[in-house]
This record gives C-alpha cells, structure tokens and sequence, in this order.
C-alpha cells in the first residue's frame, strides 16, 4: 500500500513537471505573463527558503537561523564558491546545536 | 559536437554546487525515513521516484504518521503545485529542438535546485544575447551534465542514509538539512543587490511565505510566490543581472 502511495505521490510530481515543458519553448516575447514569470525564480526561492531554513530543527530555530546569517554573509564576500558557502552554513548549524546541547 | 561537449562539461562543473547540497541532505533524508520506521524500499523508492527535495521530508512524515492515501495525495498536489510554475517558467528557457523523450528526463528531474541554478544569472554565466533582450535558450548537453549528477548523488545518499541509519545521532539531523536551503540563499542573494525590484520580490514572498506558514502549512510557499510575483510587477525598472558567486 504504502508503495501505491509513493507511485502517486511520483506520478502527481512528475506530471507537474513535464507537461508544462511540453507547452512551452524559448521565445523572445515580450507578453505580460512571460514578464511575470521573469521574476518568479527568486519569489519561488525565497518563499520555500524562509519559514523552511526556520523550521529546519523544530526543536532548535537558532540552528537554522544561524545556518542562513551563515550563508547570506559569505555569499555577500565576493569569490566565495558556492560549495564552501554550504559547507560553512551546514557547520554554523551543527555548531549551534552542539552548543544548545551542552550548555 | 565539440561545442556540445563544452556545454556538457559547463552543466558538470554547474552540478557541483547542488552535488553539495544533496549529499547532506539525501542522506539525513535516508536517516530520517529510517528513523521513522518506514522499510528501507520505501525510504528509496521516495528518493528514486519522487525525487522533490525539500517536499520528500513532508512525504516521508506523512506515510510513517499512517495518513490515509487520499489525504497524502492532496497535500503532494497542494506542495508540488508550484513545480507547475516553476516548469512553466523553466520551459520557456528551452532550446526548441529538444525532444519529448528529454524533456520527460528533464521534467523528472527538475528540482528547484536545478531550476535555481539555471535560471539565476552568476559571474562567469553570461546567457544574455547581443541585443540583451533575451536569453539563450538551455540545450540538451549543458542539462544533462547539470541533472544527472544530482540524481545520482541523491540515490548513492539515500541508501547510504538507509544503511547507517542505526549510526548517527538522530538530533545532529536537521542541521545537515540546512544544506539545500544554504545553496538556495547562495543563488539568491547576489540578485538582490543593486536591483530594488528583486529586493522587493524576495521581501514580500519570503514575509508573508513566513507569516502565512502557520494559517496555512507548506501550501504557503504558493500564495507566497504569487504575492512576491505581483509585487514584482508593481515596481518598475530594469532588472539588473548582478554578478553573484562563481560555483
């Protein structure tokens, strides 16, 4: 059953993220919903990213807190590649919650 | 076949990041099915089929609480329903040449972490042409180089995270999740500077994403993107491409 579940839950995402793919090409028009759609990437982004890195530890929200200041002050240090920008966050976070841990 | 094969090799080097963030992440997403007491095909299977990131974990909880079918698949709909907008807009990016077949690959594997890396201008990423009204439409070779090694990091995690489930301290686990959100602030923030409007759009979406987060749970993030996207279209002026991070 719970195989079932997860066939479902595949099937509901895929479709989501192909049929529009096939209605869509490059174009270089210049409508009003293509102009709308140019500033969805960073709404998408920041909405998902906001209450989510919060939440990221129920118990803790320092922890994610800390994780995004982390990330937002070496992304605004130039010529920081992207992966030590992770690698810093995800240690401010495990710091953090070593810290609440024990004291 | 030459430029191709650049191309791929630029989607490679452009995979690295969301590599990064994968790995941390698949695997406390191995650990936590585990922990929930799902089998361990199960676990897999999310990972290997599904294949949605952030929206796995909210799954994941969903089957291990024995919430009835209907009811999971409502909420997959509701939380996945931005994939919808989110392909659109990714869709319009495409080279028209690509085939049905492909576009089945890339429509299965497009997370938002493929899309964000896509889609946000960086330094060293230059897909404006001549006359700077448009961009270059994405090819099949620079997105199979950018797809294939998320997927496959994603599979070797999550069966690492099924197997030393009994190993790790369950309560380090959602700092390694930070991981995913850490590379989408990466992508993020340098659009922000300098470009009033995408200050506004990130300011308005990530707000009420966050204020509306307790009335309505995760289907938030779209009220929240439509709310960061009409604002958007309020404020006029040139959206200035900023140079961000190198990867």
């Amino acid at each position: 059953m719970t195989i079932l579940i997860i066939i479902g839950m595949a099937v509901i995402t895929f479709l989501f993220r192909f049929v529009p793919l096939l209605l869509t090409n490059h174009t270089n028009g210049s409508s009003k919903v293509q102009a709308l759609l140019e500033y969805l990437p960073i709404a998408v982004l920041s909405a998902l990213t906001v209450p989510g890195i919060i939440q990221v530890d129920p118990d803790v929200n320092l922890v994610g807190i800390a994780s995004g200041t982390v990330a937002v002050i070496l992304v605004l240090i130039r010529k920081i590649p992207l992966l030590f920008v992770i690698l810093g966050s995800v240690s401010a976070a495990i710091l953090v919650k070593m810290l609440t841990l024990y004291f | 076949m030459n430029d191709q094969k650049v191309m791929f090799r630029t989607g490679l080097k452009d995979s690295i990041a969301i590599v990064a963030g994968f790995i941390p992440a698949c695997f406390t997403f191995g650990l936590v099915g585990k922990g929930l007491g799902l089998e361990s095909l199960e676990v897999f299977l999310l990972s290997a089929l599904v294949f949605a990131g952030a929206s796995q974990f909210i799954g994941v909880k969903m089957l291990a609480a024995g919430a009835a079918a209907p009811v999971i698949l409502l909420l997959t709909l509701i939380i996945n329903l931005r994939y919808l907008f989110i392909s659109l807009s990714f869709g319009g990016q495409l080279n028209r040449n690509i085939s049905v077949l492909a576009r089945t690959w890339i429509g299965f594997s497009l997370t938002e972490e493929v899309y964000a890396v896509s889609m946000i201008p960086r330094e060293g990423v230059n897909r404006k042409t001549e006359n700077e009204k448009m961009n270059q439409p994405l090819g099949l070779p620079y997105l199979l180089g950018l797809q294939i090694p998320p997927y496959v990091a994603n599979l070797i995690a999550t069966a690492s995270g099924i197997t030393l489930a009994s190993y790790i301290p369950a309560l380090y686990l959602p700092a390694l999740n930070t991981s995913l959100y850490a590379l989408l602030i990466a992508l993020v923030v340098p659009q922000l500077k300098g470009s009033l409007r995408n200050m506004a759009i990130c300011i308005s979406a990530a707000g009420s994403s966050w204020l509306l987060n307790p009335l309505l749970g995760n289907s938030s993030i779209l009220i929240a993107m439509l709310i960061g996207m009409a604002v958007g279209s309020l404020i006029k002026g040139q959206v200035k491409a900023e140079k961000g991070v190198s990867i």
